[in-house]
């Protein structure tokens, strides 16, 4: 069984050691436009103090993403921050999806993101962006104020404009039961049409 | 056995056959998932008999051949004490990183001292062993 | 103003800013989703 996660319910979840240790909390998911996978977890500290901290979780290193907490091996595998990879979190909202507009390839606006759905295999090896939950603008053929919209397996992203293909308003869902076979039924017409 | 069951049991000298102690708490190996020792209270000696000096842990008692194997707690068993190194209360999260509930008592083997599972506050019990014992949480993998 | 009138003063800048830290701190905890840098657009990023 994969499942299907909103990224706002992965970030500020604490990141805990085997041994037992919280030793920081998600704070961004960093994933590379081509294939849509997340690659890795800019962190914060935890505790009513706590900033950024100047390590990231490479998705490899995570042991198990679950309800409550993210787990890994001990402290060791957080590795220095890349560089540019905290680029974006501080310059503002450049680099950042949530907040950017959504427009499909034939021109139609269909929102702003408001949050992003991810796709996590049963053993927790790999975990891809499948779909964006959008606040609509009324281009989309709904009166619904948030609508989820599945993602094509290569996608064109800029932080400024998300581009997606004119056929996704026809796979448009509004809870993510049922989600999952949108997504499925949406890259398979894609794979019809080459 | 649990825990709650063992607090308080008499520890008995099999050389004299008089009490030495009494069973107050547990120190958990987490790298094991095995009781390192039994904290000792009423003991003329120290607070600390570790699992390898005990005789045989029995149902009503505890036994040693010894009143002195109980002794003051070497290094390795202060490491693991200690408020934050406690099992019971505590939050257990599972290995999967779901959190199972709070602990309030501990199964163990009383031949071995294994962890064999942990009592949570809604009186579910998870079998497994302990993979951890943090500030955070207790590492829970279970079977 | 008599003396504990500074102290009140005193306590409350004092509480002001640390409520302000924490704000300031939650604020700059609170994630989002970003778009690797080190991959910006390339010919298998546009369709």
């Amino acid at each position: 069984m994969t499942r299907l996660l909103r990224t706002s319910e992965i970030t500020g979840r604490p990141v805990v050691t085997l041994a037992g240790e919280d030793v920081a909390q998600i704070k961004d998911v960093v994933y590379a436009p081509g294939r849509g996978r997340v690659g890795a977890f800019t962190l914060a500290g935890r505790g009513l103090f706590a900033g950024p901290l100047p390590v990231a979780l490479a998705w490899s290193s995570v042991v198990a993403l679950g309800n409550d907490a993210v787990m890994i091996a001990d402290e060791e595998v957080l590795a220095p921050l890349e560089q540019g990879v905290d680029q974006p979190a501080t310059s503002g909202r450049q680099g950042n999806v949530l907040g950017a507009r959504v427009l499909t390839d034939t021109g139609t606006d269909l929102g702003l993101v408001a949050d992003v759905i991810v796709q996590v295999s049963e053993d927790d090896s790999a975990c891809e962006v499948v779909g964006y939950e959008i606040e609509s603008s009324d281009a989309a053929g709904s009166q619904a104020d948030t609508l989820l919209i599945p993602l094509p397996e290569t996608l064109s992203a800029s932080g400024e404009h998300l581009i997606v293909p004119g056929s996704v308003t026809k796979f448009v869902r509004h809870d993510l039961a049922g989600f999952g076979a949108a997504i499925e039924g949406f890259r398979s017409h894609l794979g019809g049409e080459d | 056995m649990r825990f709650s069951q063992a607090r308080g049991q008499k520890i008995v000298s099999t050389s004299t056959a008089g009490t030495v102690g009494r069973v107050s708490g547990f120190v958990v190996d987490p790298s094991t998932s095995r009781i390192a020792a039994v904290r000792v209270k009423k003991a003329a000696s120290g607070d600390t008999l570790p699992w390898t000096d005990i005789t045989s842990f029995g149902v009503d008692a505890v036994t040693v051949d010894d009143a002195a194997r109980i002794t003051e707690a070497s290094e390795k068993i202060a490491s693991l004490s200690g408020r934050k190194r406690k099992v019971i209360g505590r939050r257990v999260l599972s290995t999967a990183g779901n959190e199972l509930g709070r602990s309030s008592d501990v199964e163990f083997d009383q031949e071995s001292g294994a962890v064999t599972a942990i009592v949570l506050n809604d009186e579910k019990t998870a079998t497994g062993k302990v993979v951890g014992i943090g500030s955070y949480a207790v590492v829970w993998q279970e079977d | 103003m008599p003396w504990w009138g500074w102290l009140i003063v005193a306590v409350v800048v004092i509480v002001l800013i640390v409520v302000g830290i924490m704000a300031i701190q939650a604020r700059r905890r609170r994630g989002g989703v970003l778009i690797d840098p080190k991959r910006p657009k390339g010919p298998e990023n546009t369709p």
